[in-house]
């Protein structure tokens, strides 16, 4: 392991951190309530009181862009988690069993990535109504797929490893196998998956968000600050510009992150 | 680099010589066309194009909103005349009036089946009740046409035959003929004839030669759809469009202002008339002294400090310029809607709940929906009201509201500036949500709280201009006492133009759907 | 070959049937439907009921959904439930757009990230290795609507160089609107490509061969680079046939932010006024467009290495 790879991972998770940090204490950092509307000062750029400016309701975007972390982030982390429990395990179950299992599995999941993901969140937004919950669901399922097919032909390699059909032939149970054999082989590149889906879950809900279909309002998330601020896009771009520059630092955060743990993995193609 | 890539599109443009022709764009704030058959159009981005298409028998005075019969001015008809007990209205056609794409002539005939078309029910335009009143028309001539009504309504014609809200006359060949393909393939006797489509991104309208005022100015109109407020305020900033339907969000229009200063605003007043309505089925909004403390949370200042005078306190049920509309003179003393933030909180103790509620409410994604409920959130927050917002699409907003599901109601609407039209509209009790007649009553007020529907009758008829105000105001002061919803100030239609390049010929004081761009020219390149 | 493609062609037909079926049962759990939306808000019940009963919409719904099955079968899209066009005219004025936008920000990605990558991989931790890699990284962090607006704002609304709205009228006007909505895009693609072409290429390079080419001179080298890159493509093909299906959903958002007609707006309108029909057609054209892009990516694959043979 060389230096570079400490550096990137360092920078990257130290970023993260800071960043889930800054969310979750956001109620004690905020200047200002986050809510809290005042006409006579909307539309400031940045001053020394309001350090990110006002929106055009008149408030505190630097409370907003704090608070909007904790939905964001907590969308990012949470979708990609849940997407990883089913698809990971709906992946194994293909790569493992294979025959029947694997072929329905396999088409359910090319089934759902022949959906573009923006609109497939559309659509569940629609049907759900939008909010949280079904931002949450919508990102999940359409990752689902993406771990389906990673944990299915990462199963693939570790069955054919003479050891599986071993422990078979010592009469211990499939699930067993794949609980104690099949994860910790196939742990490593989805660990790296999840770093980097997280920070695509971070992007769609932003996407998600900013056509109006994720937290909703006077909840801020960055995605819909740059939604809001887009309105008065000439007027006063600064509510979607500091939203838009938290959502680009940690996407980058968490792609950092991904990559030096995929570097960590595979030292050969690393930096 | 730049100049490359323009020299490149002006070769372009030359070849094809559409710099000689005179273009006027026009963003709005819809997705798509949803129809341009009068029986089908709604909402501004169908109303705009139609407006040019097709032309009424008799409308406001351009760019006024007036609807008294004696300030009307003649399209197609150039007299007019209504009987002295109300229960009928004479027309006589202007002669040699064409219809588009060589149609013919516009004759008594075409107006009758027009009337007819929107009258059956089998034509599902959602206009036909405006027709109802209506028992027969005559046609003694080629020119004449007399409606004759089942009971007396004096405006009988701002319901029926106004721009917007169906009144265009159609031409009776061109919808036989083209049926189904009508919507799409308009033919109106107005100043300017449909000329193509594109689907999600504009329709064509190119000047009619033969228009009975003479040909416009404007050769070309092209209405685009623009359903981003941010695309459409900088494509107007940018000079690609001439003109734009305006963004409810507040301080809009004053950086607009800035950065382009030859914007002229065209406030379209009365504005739209808007309202928090309570659904009195659901608690505790069934307890009057939680409606009223909501409404003594409420202060219609927030809205002139965030929007500035494109918006007017609104003090009765309909908005202030509105015929019949209650004026703050007319309040009396003890008046329940007043701010008072001292007087909800104990209200609010008083029925229970001193440690403040929570009620949860969804909303369209609409700007001007959310923005309104936005300003009433925050306000009612500080008295110990939490609102829990959930967004939904405007679609389900309106099917969802209609089946009676919401708690409460933000609605704007554009009726005909009558105080009879937003009366019977969300406060007649055949108007309640959930009932086979229903309309826009979310309170449910007239089976719940009190009932008004008499009265309003009363209004209706009365032939007496004066009384019939009084009337009217005497029924908003009965309904608005129960407190069934919180009138809401009302916003100006945001429309505006750009000087330097636009000029609509007349002062602007109404809606951009009622009034043509006949006269309009185009100033610069 | 010819008939491998037909093969490939038939198993289509179960993912779209499928992919119709979700769509039609998915769009008829949203509240409100087409009705609804096209009458607005003056419409009586009795209205709302008359124009269900001219789209069919008062029939069972197992019955509209064979007589569905049975239309789409005929490839008949039929008309727009909320404006009576012809949704294959609708269609066939989109997809130019939005085939051009996807074509055009892979082009973007393949001249931009291939070399890129090819180079960041021959020269591993140098400067140039450094500066390809802190490219990518922004490439995928920035999102790309975001990303279009801030061209949006600097390049046409500030410097004007280019048309801020539609999609424009003739090539070259066309090609005029093109540039910023591709460069939105194609930064993601060239992030993407870039940083597989590196990965597979090293991967590619640590072979054995490769090392004892690295040990005998440059001409051989430079043979085996070749060799390898060949060999590099193949991964890189595959992945960027997958990334081409998140490009096709990244035109959505883009079309949304440059005002550009295309796929994207069809679909998102379609949505907003319950248009069946139209959000129907639309998808079953993306699961179409997602099963050639993978039975190309495989052609493609072996054409440029002729071990790989099609079954």
């Amino acid at each position: 392991m060389n230096v570079p790879i400490n550096k990137l991972t360092m920078i990257g998770t130290g970023l993260s951190a800071l960043l889930i940090l800054l969310a979750a204490f956001s109620p004690w950092l905020a200047p200002l309530d986050p809510l809290d509307q005042s006409f006579i000062a909307a539309n400031q750029g940045p001053t020394a009181e309001h350090w990110f400016g006002t929106d055009s309701f008149g408030r505190d975007v630097l409370s907003r862009v704090l608070f909007g972390g904790r939905i964001s982030l907590a969308i990012g982390i949470l979708a990609p988690v849940l997407s990883a429990l089913a698809g990971v395990w709906a992946g194994m179950l293909a790569g493992y069993l294979g025959g029947w299992t694997d072929r329905v599995l396999s088409r359910a999941s090319d089934l759902l990535m022949s959906f573009p993901t923006l609109l497939l969140g559309v659509m569940i937004a629609a049907a759900l109504g939008p909010s949280f919950q079904s931002a949450v669901i919508a990102i999940a399922v359409a990752l689902f797929p993406r771990f389906v097919r990673l944990s299915r032909s990462a199963t693939q390699v570790v069955r054919r490893e003479p050891f599986i059909d071993a422990s078979i032939a010592a009469g211990r149970g499939h699930l067993s196998i794949m609980l104690h054999h099949v994860l910790p082989n196939i742990a490593g590149p989805l660990v790296v998956a999840l770093s980097l889906w997280i920070a695509t879950a971070i992007r769609l809900e932003a996407a998600l968000s900013f056509l109006g279909l994720g937290a909703q309002p006077p909840t801020p998330s960055w995605g819909n600050m740059i939604r809001d601020g887009m309105s008065d896009l000439v007027g006063d771009p600064w509510p979607a510009a500091f939203a838009g520059a938290a959502i680009t630092l940690a996407v980058l955060a968490f792609n950092m992150v991904g990559d030096a743990l995929r570097d960590l993995l595979d030292p050969e193609t690393a930096a | 680099m730049k100049l490359f890539i323009h020299t490149c599109v002006a070769a372009l443009l030359l070849s094809t010589a559409a710099m000689a022709e005179s273009v006027v764009r026009v963003g709005v704030s819809q997705r798509d066309i949803g129809s341009m058959d009068p029986a089908f159009g709604i909402g501004n981005g169908d109303e705009f194009p139609m407006r040019q298409i097709y032309s009424v028998l008799v409308g406001p005075k351009n760019g006024t909103s007036d609807l008294t019969f004696a300030n009307l001015q003649g399209e197609l008809a150039e007299k007019w005349e209504m009987a002295p007990d109300a229960r009928s209205v004479t027309f006589y056609l202007r002669k040699g009036v064409q219809w588009h794409r060589g149609y013919g002539e516009v004759t008594s005939d075409d107006v009758a089946f027009t009337i007819a078309r929107m009258r059956d029910p089998k034509t599902g335009t959602a206009y036909s009740s405006n027709f109802q009143e209506i028992v027969s028309v005559e046609t003694p001539d080629r020119y004449t046409v007399k409606i004759n009504l089942s009971k007396p309504n004096p405006f009988f014609y701002a319901f029926a035959l106004m721009p917007r809200f169906g009144g265009y006359i159609q031409p009776r060949k061109a919808v036989e003929e083209l049926g189904e393909k009508f919507r799409q393939n308009p033919v109106g006797s107005g100043p300017f004839a449909f000329s193509a489509y594109e689907s999600k991104q504009k329709v064509i309208l190119k000047a009619f030669e033969q228009y009975w005022e003479g040909k416009p100015r404007i050769d070309q109109l092209e209405v685009l759809f623009l359903p981003e407020t941010a695309a459409r305020t900088l494509a107007f900033v940018k000079g690609d469009v001439d003109m734009i339907e305006g963004a409810t969000v507040p301080g809009w229009q004053a950086s607009l202002k800035k950065q382009k200063p030859t914007t002229v605003f065209d406030a379209g007043r009365p504005g739209g008339t808007w309202a928090l309505h309570f659904n009195m089925t659901r608690k505790p909004l069934d307890d009057i002294r939680v409606r009223e403390a909501i409404a003594r949370a409420i202060d219609q200042n927030a809205w002139v400090a965030a929007f500035g005078d494109f918006v007017t306190p609104t003090y009765g049920v309909s908005p202030v310029g509105y015929y019949g509309a209650l004026d703050k003179a007319d309040l009396p003393a003890d008046w329940p809607l007043l701010y008072d933030p001292a007087k909800s909180k104990k209200l609010l103790a008083e029925a229970g709940f001193p440690n403040g509620l929570t009620i949860e409410v969804f909303i369209t994604e609409r700007e001007e929906y959310k923005t309104n409920l936005l300003i009433i959130q925050e306000q009612l927050r500080k008295v110990g009201i939490q609102i829990n917002m959930r967004v939904v699409d405007h679609t389900s907003y309106h099917n969802d509201i209609r089946r009676d599901l919401n708690t409460m109601v933000v609605y704007g609407s554009g009726q005909p500036p009558l105080t009879q039209a937003v009366l019977n509209a969300f406060y007649k009790s055949s108007a309640i949500v959930g009932k086979p007649t229903r309309n826009m009553n979310f309170s449910h007020y007239g089976d719940l709280a009190g009932n008004s529907d008499s009265l309003l009758e009363q209004a209706n008829q009365e032939i007496d201009d004066t009384k019939r105000i009084a009337l009217l105001k005497q029924v908003q002061i009965e309904i608005l006492r129960q407190i069934p919803a919180y009138p809401l100030p009302s916003a100006a239609g945001s429309w505006m133009h750009d000087g330097k390049t636009l000029e609509i010929g007349f002062p602007v004081k109404a809606y951009m759907g009622t009034f043509t761009l006949a006269k309009a020219s185009r100033l610069a390149p | 070959m010819i008939g491998y493609i037909l093969r490939r062609l038939l198993e289509v037909i179960p993912t779209v049937l499928l992919v119709l079926t979700l769509v039609f049962f998915a769009l008829r759990i949203m509240p409100g439907d087409p009705a609804i939306a096209a009458l607005g808000e003056f419409a009586t019940p009795d209205a709302i009921a008359r124009f269900r009963e001219k789209l069919g919409l008062n029939q069972p719904l197992y019955m509209q959904y064979f007589g569905f099955i049975a239309q789409s079968l005929t490839a008949d899209f039929g008309t727009s439930m909320n404006n009576g066009a012809p949704i294959g005219d609708l269609l066939g004025q989109a997809l130019p757009y939005t085939i051009s936008l996807a074509l055009a920000a892979t082009s973007i990605g393949i001249v931009i990230g291939l070399p890129l990558g090819a180079m960041t991989a021959v020269h591993r931790d140098g400067k140039l290795d450094a500066f390809g890699r802190l490219f990518a990284l922004i490439g995928f962090s920035l999102p790309d609507f975001y990303f279009g607006i801030l061209l949006l704002l600097v390049f046409s609304l500030h410097l004007d160089w280019f048309p801020m709205l539609g999609g424009g009228k003739g090539f070259f006007d066309q090609l005029h609107h093109l540039v910023l909505p591709a460069i939105t895009l194609g930064l993601v693609m060239a992030a993407f490509t870039m940083r597989l072409t590196r990965s597979s290429l090293l991967e590619v390079l640590k072979r054995d061969y490769v090392r004892t080419a690295r040990g005998k001179g440059v001409a051989e080298r430079w043979v085996i680079f070749k060799h390898a890159l060949r060999n590099a493509l193949i991964p890189v093909t595959t992945g960027m046939g997958i990334y081409l299906l998140t490009t096709l959903s990244g035109t959505i958002t883009v079309e949304l932010v440059f005002s550009r007609p295309g796929l994207g707006t069809l679909l998102i309108g379609g949505v907003s006024a319950r248009d069946y029909t139209l959000v129907q057609a639309g998808l079953v054209v993306f699961a179409f467009f997602v099963v050639v892009v993978n039975l190309l990516t495989d052609l493609l694959c072996a054409a440029i290495d002729p071990r790989i043979t099609l079954r």
